[in-house]
């Protein structure tokens, strides 16, 4: 993981149950830095919200989902090493 | 709309460009955005997540948005639990064939980042973009047609 987004990834996790149980499953959530601006019940509010309030800063948006979904991709891609 | 095999491949024109909350977010503050670029998409069923080559990233000065868990593609083994998390990033995507043949738009849709090295395409259209299609191959004719889904 790169070194962006790494306050807001930990806040994130660190909230997950919480947020889980305050927001319906499916929401995405806003952060910037440690703090949690909200969750949108979809991703173009939450873009626009960060846009609006992150500005030039960094933000994360990420869904609220009970557990998360590990994405699967079969085709084989080379990594430049 | 129909396209041609390339290399036996079902290979789709795409607009990417940055997403549109960001470009009203540019226009609000009257700035520019870099303008869409015009690229290739593998159909991939096996991608349950769209991909882009992350040289795209700079040509479009994306910037991260979080991170995505995926497995699979960097070989690991198919009932491997063990995964890696790779960026995502917030683009606008149309599937075009000419500037007035245009079958989907979505104006907001999450992408993972990573390095394809690929000469026949520049992204892998996964699942989350074909569920909201109707695909019809036609193989042994070396053409497919592809059209966005009744909403």
């Amino acid at each position: 993981m790169s070194e962006s987004l790494q306050t807001e990834t930990r806040a994130y996790y660190e909230q997950a149950a919480s947020l889980a149980s305050k927001y319906p499953a499916g929401y995405y959530a806003l952060f910037v830095g440690a703090l949690c601006l909200g969750a949108y019940p979809s991703y173009r509010e939450a873009l626009d919200q960060g846009y609006e309030k992150a500005q030039t800063a960094s933000f994360l948006v990420k869904q609220i989902t009970c557990m998360e979904e590990v994405q699967r991709i079969v085709t084989p891609v080379v990594t430049l090493s | 709309m129909s396209f041609t095999l390339v290399n036996g491949l079902p290979i789709v024109s795409i607009r990417l460009g940055v997403s549109e909350a960001f470009k009203s977010h540019c226009d609000r503050q009257m700035e520019p955005y870099p303008e869409d670029l015009q690229v290739r998409a593998l159909i991939d069923t096996g991608a349950s997540i769209t991909v882009i080559d992350d040289q795209l990233v700079s040509r479009l000065c994306l910037r991260s948005k979080g991170f995505c868990k995926v497995r699979g593609f960097d070989n690991s083994p198919d009932g491997s639990a063990s995964h890696k998390e790779y960026p995502n990033y917030d683009v606008s995507l149309s599937i075009w064939k000419t500037t007035t043949e245009t079958t989907l738009h979505i104006p907001d849709l999450q992408v993972v980042a990573v390095p394809l090295d690929c000469t026949d395409y520049d992204m892998l259209l996964g699942m989350d973009v074909l569920r909201r299609c109707t695909l019809h191959f036609h193989f042994s004719d070396n053409f497919f047609d592809i059209q966005a889904a009744a909403a």
